[in-house]
């Protein structure tokens, strides 16, 4: 059997080694993932902390240990206000033989352990002070999206970044998933023409709720955050985060504005959040990006389509279509021919030929693999960096960018009115 | 001596028809090109619109569904094609029939074959000229262009190459259907053969070529070719190959050809005008 990781590995190298100026400038965290020299003191252990260990951070740490080839780092901590979690999360590293130290304040972690890095996946609300504490004691940072609950707060994590020359990187997992780089390639190097508008949707049909354990009501909020306002802009930074962030890579370049609308209009259960949401955001050429999102209707799934004069990429399903086919095989052959001065015969019509059949043209796979593990490459990647001691600034910002016009777009919809990004926040 | 090589040669390609279109051409202008090019587009999204069977927006998609002798009214170019299709049955002896729809349909479902006699088009269609109408006469009647809708786009493209004053152009529908224009680039006619069939080659210049088969993938599979007048699958391993100046006459002799029996085939050449037609296995 063919090491998945390895043609992973192989897959990312050849990307970078292939990749135009242009392309390669877009993503230049491809040429550190595809760069096994990085090897700066290999035999120092990398030590890691994990802050918010729920859903996510388990997750998280499981990808952590499916890093292939073994990189040499320690799991020292683990952090999380929420001791149930905290336990469920030793256990679970058992298998692992591994049985960090459990800490329920961030603050004494720093305090008392000597830390290089921490991979930070609290609620959105908690991001931005334990990001803030960790990078100001000289720690790489990992941090899930979105960034922050507010405009300040992602602009001081990014200062705070800058000032203390500490790794920043936000959890966008698409931005190391396979499809997208090869799919980002392409739009760079301008295969789909001039783009014209991005569409974006999420869709669910669930109630977006996670049961209390025991019933414990009084951890409704605790457990719930993602539903109230004063933790999470809902769909908008648990969703539109990642879409909004594929959007800015693939055109390289910020909205202008945004204007949107937003209701609940199903889940009618107390909840703050709108489970119903409709945003345009518009770019300086003209471009827009068109986005919605709603939990009470799952047909359309999810989905990124760029769409541009030559042809659309739909990056969810791994599939690229071209405006105009490819020629016929027999029709190449000719175009071939006659580009080489030769005058032959051409077999054109055959038995590859069946009367009738429907073919719709369902386009071409971007990359011929199902098993993108996006999340273990961005953590490989991540721990490739701190062990460089930087990572390429433009993945900060991409986080960064992605994040504001995240809550720019919670503003347009709470406000109604159409918002540019203020000047203050413009990097 | 001019270079070979430094021929500007034109491209596009169309999804059209559950299959696709290719055209090349040279010697023109770029933009006369893509004037055409979109031209193509419209013609081909107007004969969908009007002719396919499974497009839900289409004119016979809609008259598909109307019931016996209910009166239904047809625009002009629909009425064009349905006396096109009538005469077409006439001289191709009944072997050549697009009332034959619903045979068609219950065989690609698998339902035995003897049960699917055609009564054929002047039993099952009236077409009324006074009011430029049809009515089905017969139950469960469905109407198929597919034995023809390539020949229509590509005589209504053969028209807008000339409009153009395209003179060198080269044309696959599907690589069934062929329509060539002048010449190739580097030679005094475009060379055309079968993958299959590698000893068969044409010399086109104004031509039209249509290939029909009945060999089936797998070889049993479902082909779409029945012999109307006995309900069965044409299983027979056979190719034939119809060049003619009219593309919708190459389209439909060479599908008559694989439906009917051989006996008939001489009777039913001899109504057509071609140039070319011949029988590969
Ligand atoms: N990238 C992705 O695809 C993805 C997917 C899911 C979640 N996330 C992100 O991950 C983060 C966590 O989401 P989740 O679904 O795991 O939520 P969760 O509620 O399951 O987990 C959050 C954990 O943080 C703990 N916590 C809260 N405050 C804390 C504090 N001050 N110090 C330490 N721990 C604290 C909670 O007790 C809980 O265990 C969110 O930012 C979310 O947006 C990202």
């Amino acid at each position: 059997m063919i090491d998945k990781n390895q043609n992973r590995r192989d897959f990312i190298k050849n990307l970078a080694l292939t990749g135009s100026v242009a392309a390669l400038a877009a993503s230049p965290w491809l040429s550190v993932l595809a760069d096994n020299s990085i090897t700066k003191g290999p035999n120092e252990q990398i030590q890691i902390a994990v802050i918010g260990t729920g859903d996510r951070g388990k997750q998280l740490i499981r990808h952590l240990f499916e890093i292939p080839g073994k990189p040499n780092f320690k799991l020292l901590a683990i952090c999380d206000n929420f001791q149930l979690h905290l336990d469920n999360t030793l256990e679970l590293l058992k298998e692992h033989n591994c049985s960090p130290k459990t800490y329920t304040n961030h603050l004494q972690l720093l305090e008392n352990e000597k830390l290089d890095a921490v991979i930070i996946a609290t609620p959105l609300h908690q991001h931005a002070q334990i990001a803030i504490n960790c990078m100001q004691s000289g720690i790489h940072v990992f941090c899930e999206k979105a960034m922050a609950r507010n405009l300040e707060d992602i602009k001081r994590m990014y200062d705070t970044h800058i000032q203390q020359n500490r790794i920043l990187q936000i959890g966008h997992q698409r931005l190391f998933n396979p499809v997208y780089l090869e799919g980002m390639q392409r739009i760079h190097n301008g295969d789909l023409g001039t783009i014209g508008q991005i569409r974006a949707y999420w869709h669910r049909n669930n109630n977006w709720r996670r049961s209390l354990p025991n019933n414990d009501k009084s951890l409704e909020r605790k457990i719930n955050w993602r539903l109230y306002k004063e933790y999470s802009a809902g769909l908008l930074t648990e969703l539109l985060s990642h879409q909004i962030q594929v959007a800015i890579w693939a055109l390289q370049k910020t909205p202008i504005s945004v204007m949107g609308t937003g209701s609940i209009r199903f889940w009618k259960d107390g909840r703050e959040v709108n489970d119903n949401i409709a945003l345009i955001y518009s770019f300086e050429d003209g471009t827009q990006f068109v986005y919605d999102s709603m939990t009470s209707n799952k047909k359309y799934g999810l989905e990124e389509q760029i769409m541009g004069h030559k042809g659309t990429i739909e990056f969810e399903v791994n599939r690229q279509y071209s405006e105009t086919p490819p020629a016929a095989p027999g029709i190449q052959q000719l175009i071939n021919n006659v580009e080489h001065g030769l005058f032959d015969n051409l077999p054109i019509g055959g038995s590859s030929w069946v009367p009738e059949t429907a073919s719709k043209y369902k386009g071409e796979p971007i990359v011929k693999t199902n098993d993108l593990g996006d999340t273990t490459l961005e953590l490989e990647a991540f721990l490739k960096f701190v062990r460089a001691g930087s990572a390429p600034e433009k993945i900060t910002k991409e986080g960064y960018n992605a994040s504001i016009w995240t809550i720019l777009g919670e503003q347009a919809i709470n406000t109604g009115e159409q918002l540019h990004m203020p000047s203050e926040f413009i990097l | 001596m001019n270079d070979k090589t430094k021929v500007e040669l034109f491209h596009h390609a169309f999804h059209a028809m559950n299959s696709q279109l290719d055209i090349v051409a040279w010697n023109c202008l770029k933009s006369d090109f893509d004037l055409v090019c979109q031209d193509i587009d419209l013609v081909l999204k107007h004969i969908e619109h009007t002719i396919s069977r499974f497009n839900l927006d289409s004119e016979l998609f809609f008259v598909n569904q109307k019931s016996t002798c209910e009166i239904i009214p047809l625009s002009a170019d629909l009425w064009k094609y349905l006396k096109q299709a009538k005469e077409y049955q006439r001289i191709t002896l009944g072997y050549f029939d697009i009332s034959c729809g619903n045979q068609i349909e219950e065989i690609k479902k698998g339902k035995e074959s003897n049960k699917n006699i055609c009564f054929g088009f002047n039993e099952t269609v009236q077409l009324n000229n006074a009011d430029r109408s049809l009515q089905f006469l017969k139950k469960n009647t469905t109407l198929d262009f597919g034995g023809m809708g390539k020949g229509i786009a590509l005589a209504k493209i053969n028209d807008l190459l000339q409009e153009y004053e395209l003179k060198n152009v080269f044309i696959s529908f599907g690589n069934s259907s062929i329509l060539t224009k002048g010449t190739h680039p580097h030679g005094s006619y475009w060379p055309f053969s079968l993958a299959d069939f590698p000893k068969f080659k044409l010399k086109l210049n104004d031509d039209s070529v249509s290939i029909s088969q009945s060999i089936t993938k797998n070889k049993q599979g479902k082909t779409h070719i029945i012999n109307p007048k006995t309900g069965e699958v044409c299983f027979r391993n056979k190719t034939v190959a119809v060049r003619s100046k009219n593309p919708v006459d190459a389209e439909v002799l060479s599908t008559a050809l694989i439906a009917a029996p051989k006996d008939k085939h001489a009777a039913i050449k001899k109504q057509f005008n071609f140039i070319e037609c011949k029988i590969l296995s």
